[in-house]
C-alpha cells in the first residue's frame, strides 16, 4: 500500500489562477469567480454533480492553515459562516491582480505589529505591563497571565497576546538587542 | 446618551460644525484604528439616522497636565452612514482586530475598522444601529452599563481588565489589602502577639548573651581585678542558664508559630474553597482549574510566612540592631563607624545577587514545568505513544527536558556555591577590620578597650551582619507577598455571574413545566449559540432534541440548569423565571445525565447516591437497575463498594453513562434532561434503559437530545436545532410530513441502515 494513497479518497478543492478569477468589490472587499463543482446552497442540498462550472461566489474570506510556519501555503477560502470553497496551495501561483488582492486581504486580517524593542516591563498583580517600540509605533499594553500569553511558536519567535486579544510578535527573541531580552527573558 | 467615549470640546465643535449636535447622540464611542490599518484616532457617532464616523489625529497643546492645555483633531477622513439605507451592521473580526461592516442590496460597506481593544464597542454600536433600523429605538436601558465609567479605571482611565470586577490592578491600594489581611489574622493576634514576645525576648537575649560569654567572662572573671575571679563555675552556669532560656523560648515559639501557620493556612484555603464553590461555570472553563489550587496552596504559604515569620522577623530584626547599635556607640563609637563602612557593599552586594537568583530559579522553574508538563502528557496519553510506536521519540524528548532541567539546577548549585562563599569571606573582611583596629587599641592601650569587651564587640558586628542578607529581599519578599495575596483575593472576591435572586422564589411542588421564551445566548461575544429560541415543554411529556453536532443541543440544557443565563429571553419553570427561583428548587427540580460523566474517587455507592447521601441500599440498587447498571455492578468482586474513580477500577465509557444515569434516577426529580446520556451505549443496552426508563419518565417532564434519531422514538414531541436557529418542531410524524429538516435527518439514519440490512 501506499503511504498516502490515502489523498485519492478526500478531493481537495484548490483555487489556482486558471480557475479562479479574484476580483474587489468598489468597496474594497475580495471576491472570486471561480470554476468549481457548484457549491451547494445548504447542507442538505442532496444534488451531488462533481462536474466544474464558472460561478460568481461573491464575498470570500481568506484563512491561512499554517498562520506561522508557511503563512503563504495552504490559504482557505471560505464564505462568511466559514465554508470552505477551496484552498490556494501556494500564493506564489498567483501574480498580478489577484495576488494583490488575497494578499491585501491577508495583510488586513494578520495584522500584528512586531515588537522591535522594549523599553519597559512591569509586573503588578497578575498583569504585566508592556512599553514597546514596534513597526507601528510605539506602544504600550498589558498582558494577564504572562506567562500563558506569551506563546512559543517555535524556539525563538513569540507571539505575545494582550487583556484586549491584540497580538504582537517578535519574531526572532534572540535578535532583540541585550537590554530588551533581559526583560522578556524571565517569561521564556 | 451613552458615552462609549466622553467626547472633548474639540471634538464637540467638530460633529456640531458636521451638522450633529451631542444631544442628538445615542451612543458616542472612540475606535483605534483607521481604515488604512494604520493607528488612528477613530471618533464614531450614532445618531437616530445616521452612523457618522471620523477618522484623524488628535494633538495636544500645553503641557500634559496643564489647566490651559488645548486639544485639536485634525480629521483625515469622515464618512456618514444612513441607518435606513443599510442594513446587517455586524461585527467581522480579524486576527487582532476587526471592522464593523454593513450591507446595502447584499454589498458589503465598511464603516470602521478596530483593534481587538475596541471590540466591545464596535459591538455595541453594531447592536444598537440593528436596533434602531428595526425598532426605530435603542434600548436605553440595556446600554446603561456600558457608559466609559462603567469600563475604566477613574484614576488611570485604563480599561478595567474584567469589566465586572471594578479593580484596576494599577492602582489598587496595597494598604486596602493588607487591611483585609489584617482583619483575617485579627482572629489570631493573641497568637501573633505572642510570636512577637518571644522574637523580642531571643532578641533580648541575643544582646546579653555576648556580653556574658566575652565581657564578664574575661573582664570580672579570668581577670585577677575582676569581681566574680575564679568562679568559672558559676559563669559557666550563667553562659548555659541564658543558651537555655533562649533555646526555650525559640522552642516555644516554633510551636506558637506552626500552630498559627496550620489554622492560616487553612483558614485562607478554607475562604477560598468557599467562594469557589459559588463561582459559575465560566469561571473554571475561562482557567485551568488544575492550576488553580497548586496556586492557592503556594499563595497561602507565602503569606502565611511572611505575616508569621517574615514580618515578626522584620520588626525584631530592626528592634535588635537598633538596641546593638546603642550598645556598640556606647562601647566605642570609633570602631562602630569603622563595622558601618561596609555596609552599603553588602546591601548592594546581596541585592545583585538576589536578583541574579531570581533569574536563575525562574529559569529552572520554567524548565521543570516544561519537564512535568511532558510527563504527564506523556504518561496520560500512553496508549497512544504506543499505539504509533512512538515510545523512541518521546524517550528522546524526556532526556531533552530532563538534561536542560539538570542543567538549570546544577548552574544554581554551581553559582550557589561560589557567590555565598565569596559574600561570606566579604562579610569577615568587615570583622576584620574590627579585629585589626580593636586588636591595635587593645594592645597600645590607646582607647577604652580590653580584650573582653573587644570580643563582646566583635560578637556584636556578627549580630549586625546576620539580617542583612534578609533586609536586601525584604522588598521583593513583600511584593511577592501582596501579589500572592492579591491572587487570593481575586479568587475570594470574583463575583458568580449565575448569581441567586434576592428574595428567591421556592416552590415546593413542582409541576414540571419548562418554557424557553425568545432565548438567546452566546458564550462569548460575537458568537451566538442559541439564537432567538422559543418552546414549551407540558409537565410530564417527553421533548426530544435534534440537531448536528455544535447545533446548540448542550446548552439549551445548560440553560435549563442555569448553569449559564441567557443572553436575553427568559426560561422559565411552572412560569417562574429561573433567575427568581431559588438555587434549591431549581437544583433539586432538574436532574441531567450529560454526555461528560464525571465519576468521583469513591465506592460506586457513593457515586451513585452522590446527589441524595441519605439513600437505602435497597433505592440504589433500584436506581441501578432502572439505569441497567445493576448487572455489571454484582459483577465485579466488590460490588457497590467497587472503588472506582482516578487511580482505581477504569470503567467503560458506557458503564460510567449508566452510573450517571443512576444517580439521576435516584435523585428523582421532576424534570429530567438526558443529554447523550446512551451514546456511548450499544443500542441494545439502550433499548434496555428506555424500556427501564420508560416507567420513570411517562408522568415527568424529559428533556432528552440525541443525535441517534431512534433514541428519541418516544418523544412527545421534537425540536430541531441548527445553528442555533430552531427551524422545526412538532411531533416526529408531522415532522417526517413536512419533509423538511428532520426529514433528511430521518432519511440519512434509515439509509445508513439500510445498507447493513435493517430497515424501520
Amino acid at each position: 500500500m501506499e503511504k498516502n494513497d490515502f489523498l485519492e479518497i478526500v478531493k481537495i478543492v484548490y483555487l489556482t489562477p486558471e480557475n479562479a478569477k479574484f476580483y474587489e468589490t468598489d468597496n474594497g472587499f475580495p471576491c472570486v469567480n471561480a470554476f468549481i463543482p457548484m457549491v451547494k446552497k445548504d447542507d442538505l442540498d442532496t444534488s451531488s454533480s462533481e462536474e466544474p462550472v464558472w460561478q460568481d461566489l461573491s464575498r470570500v474570506f481568506f484563512h491561512r492553515a499554517f498562520p506561522y510556519d508557511s503563512a503563504d501555503t495552504f490559504i482557505s477560502v471560505t464564505d462568511k459562516d466559514g465554508n470552505e470553497y477551496g484552498v490556494i496551495k501556494s500564493l506564489g501561483d498567483f501574480d498580478g491582480k489577484g495576488r494583490d488582492i488575497i494578499e491585501k486581504e491577508l495583510k488586513r486580517k494578520y495584522f500584528t505589529p512586531v515588537i522591535q524593542k522594549i523599553f519597559s516591563l512591569k509586573e503588578r498583580f497578575g498583569y504585566s505591563y508592556w512599553e514597546t517600540e514596534t513597526n507601528h509605533g510605539r506602544m504600550s499594553f498589558a498582558m494577564h497571565d504572562t506567562f500563558r500569553n506569551i506563546a512559543k511558536v517555535s524556539e525563538s519567535r513569540l507571539v505575545l497576546t494582550d487583556v484586549d486579544g491584540n497580538r504582537f510578535e517578535i519574531p526572532d527573541v534572540m535578535a532583540l538587542d541585550r537590554k530588551s531580552f533581559r526583560k522578556i527573558e524571565l517569561y521564556l | 446618551m451613552t458615552e462609549l467615549k466622553k467626547f472633548s470640546l474639540s471634538l464637540v465643535a467638530f460633529f456640531g460644525e458636521k451638522g450633529i449636535p451631542m444631544d442628538e447622540c445615542v451612543i458616542t464611542m472612540e475606535s483605534d484604528m483607521g481604515k488604512d490599518g494604520i493607528y488612528k484616532n477613530v471618533f464614531a457617532v450614532l445618531t437616530k439616522e445616521k452612523i457618522a464616523v471620523a477618522e484623524g489625529f488628535v494633538t495636544f497643546e500645553g503641557k500634559a497636565k496643564a489647566e490651559n492645555r488645548t486639544e485639536y483633531f485634525e480629521c483625515t477622513d469622515y464618512s456618514e452612514y444612513i441607518i435606513a439605507d443599510f442594513e446587517n451592521y455586524a461585527v467581522e473580526l480579524f486576527i487582532s482586530g476587526g471592522r464593523a461592516v454593513c450591507e446595502k442590496d447584499g454589498k458589503a460597506v465598511e464603516i470602521m475598522r478596530f483593534t481587538s481593544s475596541c471590540k466591545h464597542d464596535a459591538n455595541v454600536l453594531c447592536d444598537a444601529a440593528n436596533q434602531l433600523k428595526k425598532d426605530g429605538k435603542v434600548d436605553e436601558e440595556k446600554l446603561k452599563g456600558e457608559n466609559e465609567e462603567a469600563h475604566f479605571c477613574p484614576k488611570c482611565h485604563r480599561r478595567y481588565p474584567d469589566a465586572d470586577r471594578k479593580i484596576c490592578p494599577k492602582c489598587m491600594e496595597k494598604a486596602k489589602l493588607v487591611k483585609r489581611l489584617a482583619k483575617l489574622f485579627l482572629k489570631y493576634k493573641a497568637y501573633i502577639y505572642m510570636i512577637f514576645l518571644t522574637f523580642i525576648m531571643v532578641a533580648g537575649l541575643g544582646i546579653i548573651s555576648p556580653y556574658v560569654s566575652n565581657n564578664i567572662f574575661y573582664n570580672e572573671v579570668l581577670n585577677e581585678s575582676g569581681s566574680m575571679y575564679g568562679e568559672i563555675g558559676k559563669i559557666i552556669l550563667m553562659i548555659i542558664g541564658v543558651r537555655l532560656l533562649s533555646l526555650l523560648i525559640s522552642v516555644i515559639n516554633g510551636i506558637i508559630s506552626a500552630k498559627v501557620a496550620a489554622e492560616v493556612v487553612y483558614d485562607l484555603k478554607k475562604t477560598i474553597f468557599d467562594t469557589i464553590g459559588g463561582l459559575s461555570l465560566r469561571f473554571f472553563t475561562s482557567r485551568q482549574t488544575g492550576g488553580l489550587m497548586t496556586q492557592i496552596n503556594s499563595d497561602a504559604t507565602t503569606i502565611y510566612w511572611f505575616f508569621c515569620n517574615g514580618f515578626p522577623y522584620l520588626v525584631t530584626s530592626i528592634l535588635q540592631l537598633l538596641a546593638v547599635l546603642v550598645v556598640m556607640l556606647l562601647m566605642d563609637p570609633i570602631l562602630t563607624l569603622y563595622t558601618f563602612i561596609t555596609i552599603p557593599i553588602f546591601i548592594i552586594a546581596f541585592k545583585v545577587t538576589f536578583t541574579m537568583f531570581g533569574k536563575l530559579h525562574a529559569r529552572s522553574y520554567s524548565k521543570r514545568r516544561s519537564f512535568n508538563s511532558l510527563i504527564s502528557d506523556v504518561l496520560n496519553g500512553m496508549r497512544v505513544v504506543k499505539s504509533f510506536s512512538r515510545e523512541e521519540t518521546e524517550i528522546k524528548r524526556f532526556q531533552h527536558r530532563s538534561e536542560a532541567q539538570a542543567d538549570a539546577q546544577t548552574v544554581i548549585g554551581v553559582t550557589a556555591n561560589k557567590v555565598f562563599r565569596m559574600l561570606g569571606f566579604m562579610m569577615k573582611l568587615g570583622v576584620y577590620v574590627v579585629w585589626a583596629v580593636g586588636g591595635w587599641q587593645v594592645m597600645k592601650h590607646t582607647g577604652n578597650l580590653n580584650y573582653g569587651k573587644l570580643m563582646t564587640f566583635i560578637a556584636y558586628v556578627g549580630m549586625i551582619y546576620d539580617p542583612l542578607d534578609f533586609f536586601a529581599d525584604v522588598s521583593n519578599w513583600w511584593s511577592e507577598c501582596l501579589n500572592a495575596l492579591q491572587r487570593l483575593f481575586e479568587i475570594s472576591d470574583s463575583i458568580p455571574e449565575v448569581k441567586e435572586a434576592e428574595n428567591p422564589v421556592t416552590l415546593n411542588s413542582l409541576k414540571g413545566e419548562v418554557e424557553f421564551k425568545d432565548v438567546t445566548f452566546s458564550y462569548e461575544e460575537n458568537r451566538i449559540v442559541i439564537d432567538h429560541i422559543s418552546f414549551n415543554v407540558p409537565a410530564g411529556s417527553t421533548l426530544g432534541i435534534v440537531g448536528q453536532t455544535g447545533a446548540g443541543k448542550s446548552t439549551l440544557a445548560n440553560l435549563l440548569t442555569r448553569l449559564y443565563d441567557p443572553v436575553s429571553g427568559e426560561v422559565l419553570i411552572d412560569g417562574v423565571n429561573l433567575k427568581s427561583l431559588s438555587f434549591e428548587t431549581l437544583r433539586s427540580a432538574v436532574a441531567i445525565v450529560s454526555q461528560e460523566t464525571y465519576l468521583f474517587r469513591g465506592t460506586i455507592m457513593d457515586n451513585i447516591r452522590y446527589a441524595r447521601p441519605d439513600a437505602t441500599n435497597e433505592e440504589v440498587i433500584a436506581a441501578a437497575k432502572i439505569a441497567s447498571a445493576h448487572q455489571f455492578i454484582v459483577k465485579y468482586p466488590d460490588a457497590y463498594e467497587t472503588m472506582v474513580g482516578f487511580g482505581y477500577k477504569e470503567l467503560s465509557g458506557g458503564e460510567k453513562q449508566r452510573l450517571s444515569i443512576a444517580r439521576a434516577v435516584l435523585k428523582n426529580p421532576c424534570i429530567l434532561v438526558l443529554d447523550e446520556a446512551t451514546a456511548a451505549m450499544d443500542t441494545q443496552t439502550e433499548r434496555q434503559i428506555q424500556d427501564a426508563l420508560d416507567n420513570l419518565t411517562r408522568d415527568r417532564t424529559t428533556i432528552i437530545i440525541a443525535h441517534r434519531l431512534s433514541t428519541l422514538r418516544d418523544a412527545d414531541k421534537l425540536i430541531v436545532l441548527e445553528n442555533g436557529k430552531m427551524p422545526e418542531e412538532g411531533t416526529a410524524l408531522e415532522l417526517l410530513k413536512k419533509k423538511g429538516k428532520y426529514f433528511e435527518l430521518y432519511k440519512m439514519q434509515a439509509e445508513a441502515l439500510k445498507t447493513i440490512g435493517i430497515e424501520e
